[in-house]
């Protein structure tokens, strides 16, 4: 069985995101915000900003291309219509930060940093009619309830019962997701799916086992899902996951994760070179180019074993022994 | 990554694999593995910290939550003192079991006081580090005492008693004050700690003196199961809760006996003779005083030559000079004796050994004659001296071009043969230099280093009373084709 502990501690820490990225996603968000709650219109609301999303739940991997922002806005007339807010949010921001940065979206508000090589997404929220959940404006010009906070919580109850381990998983499916498909299925779709493949339980062997066999879980998902059977939404009860992949994009997806973690679960049992190369084709590259799974160090690039000389405990490197004299 | 990086890198992740596999986890910095260790029953958290040249080096190992106290067996750090350098030949910790075994036996250890401890004089461990080396006398007597430190070259302060001159502190003097912590049951770590084992009024005292510039060197005499050192502590910016220690040594006598060797004792009353002082010989004098031959009589007529430099004690300056001075003065010079020393412990004779009164005259004043000429009728006459006047001698050369190094001692007891002659080999080079009747021997300097230290060792076997020399030592330094590798006839 190949663990390759070292070389997953190593591959956790080529996905994060580059100090570089951090600071430059916090002076992002942190910029949008002070304006949003500069505006007086926006604080007679009440606005509130919280970050949310990938970045805040700390899933996010190197290369950070968008930070969510929710504005929420618990005084916010009930008569507000979704399309007029994020009209004002457009204009408050523009006032900020130009035209050519600030363009609107369906559902939210997005500023260009170009500088930084991301955006922040603001998203407005009110309070929810008929629970304590928040909503969002939809793609249809409606509202529509999320709970993104409470995804956030249990995000961080599962890192905990994963001892810590949930959290660089998460990652490195992302990680996976973002080598082997285009935009749709997206990351946070993954990141629900291994959420799911957590509350089954995984092998926590190690780091390999616990990958691969989130791989698995999250195969036989997406299986499902391309036929149809819809993903809920563990913050939001009785909710389902709704995406915009076509069936074509669900069904590519299904087929090239369902490959992926078979060659993961060969792997788990090969040696470690051969191992590694597989686990390293799934991980793919970091966002500065980098492999993330480095090859160990008995191990050529093409998976062979390297001839090196080993070191071992017991022997006897000092051939007078100890107890010696020379100073 | 080179070949024994790749070595090096594979070894650590062998151990890593076996700590995972003890369910150990590997932490964000991909070095330090965290796990718990079972101690009587407990489980308690570890931390194996594998640095890059692991496990050509140690780990560090240290307990998070600082559990275990703070004994002579962790270091400033917390992390636990798990082998010593001594332990170190066969590399005990590439493996994790072992690893997590010795682990258990320091808490084992820990829990029973360590019954078994050396007494490490080595406070200085527990405290950071400052540059310099303090120097002292003996302690007891400036205890309590107004002291003062010296700034000398190197970074060298030595201590003394007497006051600092005041106005001369911020040059080369600085206030120092000697105190007396104890017996230590575990090692102090702070001026607070020091301050528990002083008592108030002491520690009131010194910390004022520390503050207002007064101190700047505090010496602190401490003992462990009766053996007693020093830790040497130098005030930054006058605080007295930024002390560093710096090396301390002690200068007196008896610090550099202990160097010295166990013959040392014995030696001291001795008188040793050395006929010719050249390559081998004037080696022989300095070693014989450095283990602690009482007197010497140096015997050699010939000046310095400026070839003789490189394989000699003496120096360029020395040449034209008699070999026995310039020998006397390099001895000198290195602080083996002081000038006064030398006029009363050695006897330079500056005339060759040619007479039989002579040579009687060297035995009647001497332990053993060591003969060191290479010269037929020298080693002929100490050699027949000795056996007539059963007094000790020795007679040490080198052969075959410095390939053979060998020592005969004189006279042979009942039934004792010396070696026959080694059959001479064919010069392969003849070295000759104007001014000189005999050709110059290709000996190298080494070479003479290794008859003369086994001159010496024969020579202290004899004069400590041991006498467990066969009666040839030959040493065979280089080796032939077609002959025996290594040394011959070695005890």
């Amino acid at each position: 069985m190949s663990d390759l502990f070292l070389q997953f501690a190593k591959a956790k820490s080529n996905v994060e995101a580059s100090e570089k990225d951090k600071s430059n996603a916090a002076a992002a968000h942190q910029d949008v915000r002070s304006h949003l709650e500069a505006d007086e219109s926006l604080a007679s609301c009440g606005i509130d900003t919280v970050l949310i999303g990938s970045y805040r739940r700390h899933v996010a991997i190197s290369g950070i291309k968008d930070v969510d922002v929710l504005s929420k806005l618990p005084q916010l007339s009930l008569a507000a219509e979704p399309k007029r807010l994020l009209g004002y949010f457009v204009k408050v921001l523009r006032g900020v930060y130009g035209v050519e940065r600030v363009q609107v979206q369906s559902r939210s508000v997005k500023v260009e940093f170009p500088d930084f090589g991301l955006a922040v997404d603001v998203v407005p929220a009110r309070s929810s009619q008929t629970s304590s959940s928040i909503e969002i404006p939809d793609r249809s010009g409606g509202w529509q309830q999320t709970n993104p906070e409470g995804f956030t919580e249990l995000t961080t109850a599962m890192n905990n019962s994963y001892g810590g381990e949930y959290v660089p998983l998460v990652k490195l499916i992302r990680q996976t997701r973002r080598t082997h498909l285009g935009l749709r299925p997206g990351g946070f779709y993954f990141e629900i799916l291994a959420f799911h493949a957590a509350e089954g339980g995984l092998d926590r062997q190690s780091v390999a086992a616990l990958f691969t066999s989130a791989l698995a879980r999250i195969a036989e998902r997406l299986q499902l899902a391309a036929a149809g059977v819809a993903v809920t939404d563990p913050s939001m009860p009785g909710k389902i996951i709704e995406i915009r992949a076509t069936d074509t994009q669900m069904r590519q997806a299904a087929d090239e994760i369902a490959d992926i973690a078979s060659q993961a679960a060969t792997a788990l049992s090969a040696d470690k070179c051969r191992a590694a190369t597989t686990y390293r084709e799934i991980l793919g590259r970091n966002a500065e180019g980098h492999w993330v799974m480095e090859m160990p160090p008995g191990c050529n690039e093409d998976g062979t074993p390297k001839a090196v000389s080993t070191i071992t405990a017991g022997d006897r490197t000092v051939p007078a022994g100890d107890r010696r004299f020379a100073l | 990554m080179s070949v024994l990086g790749d070595s090096i890198a594979a070894a650590q992740e062998a151990f890593i694999e076996g700590m995972c596999a003890r369910r150990f986890t590997l932490l964000e910095d991909c070095r330090t593995l965290a796990g718990d260790i079972d101690i009587n029953g407990q489980p308690i958290e570890h931390h194996i910290e594998l640095g890059d040249d692991f496990p050509i080096t140690m780990p560090r190992v240290s307990t998070p939550d600082g559990g275990g106290g703070m004994s002579w067996h962790r270091d400033a750090d917390g992390t636990l003192c798990l082998w010593s350098e001594d332990e170190a030949s066969d590399l005990p910790w590439d493996d994790a079991g072992a690893v997590i075994g010795r682990i258990q036996e320091w808490h084992a250890n820990e829990q029973a006081g360590w019954p078994d401890d050396p007494a490490d004089l080595d406070l200085e461990r527990y405290w950071p580090a400052t540059p310099g080396l303090i120097i002292h006398p003996d302690l007891a007597p400036l205890t309590g005492k107004t002291c003062r430190a010296k700034k000398e070259r190197h970074g060298v302060l030595r201590i003394m008693s007497g006051r600092a001159h005041r106005n001369l502190q911020r040059q080369s003097w600085f206030g120092a004050a000697v105190v007396d912590a104890g017996e230590l049951t575990q090692p102090i770590r702070s001026f607070d700690e020091l301050a528990d084992l002083l008592g108030t009024h002491k520690t009131e005292t010194l910390r004022a003196e520390v503050e207002t510039g007064s101190v700047r060197v505090v010496l602190v005499r401490y003992r462990r199961q009766g053996h007693e050192s020093a830790i040497g502590l130098i005030a930054q910016n006058r605080n007295p809760d930024r002390l560093g220690a710096a090396a301390t040594a002690h200068t007196g006598e008896s610090t550099g006996l202990l160097r010295a060797g166990l013959d040392r004792e014995v030696l001291t009353g001795t008188a040793v003779a050395i006929v010719g002082v050249g390559a081998v010989g004037s080696l022989l004098a300095e070693m014989l005083l450095r283990s602690g031959v009482g007197s010497l009589t140096l015997v050699d007529g010939r000046p310095v030559r400026p070839g003789n430099c490189i394989r000699h004690v003496a120096v360029p300056a020395d040449v034209g000079r008699y070999k026995v001075e310039a020998v006397r003065d390099r001895i000198v010079a290195a602080g083996l004796l002081t000038a006064r020393e030398a006029r009363q412990s050695l006897t330079l004779q500056t005339g060759m050994l040619t007479s039989a009164a002579g040579a009687e005259r060297l035995f009647e004043d001497n332990d053993l004659v060591i003969d060191a000429t290479g010269n037929g009728p020298a080693t002929a006459l100490v050699s027949t001296a000795s056996r007539i006047l059963d007094k000790n001698s020795i007679t040490v050369c080198l052969q075959r071009g410095g390939a053979v190094a060998r020592v005969d001692r004189f006279p042979l007891r009942d039934d004792e043969t010396h070696h026959k002659p080694l059959p001479p080999t064919e010069a392969k080079v003849e070295l000759r230099e104007g001014g000189c009747g005999d050709p110059v021997s290709p000996t190298p300097p080494w070479a003479c280093a290794a008859a003369a230290a086994r001159a010496v060792g024969m020579a202290t076997d004899l004069l400590a009373g041991r006498c467990l020399y066969p009666p040839t030592v030959i040493d065979v330094l280089i080796g032939r084709p077609d002959g025996p590798a290594a040394a011959a006839g070695t005890p």
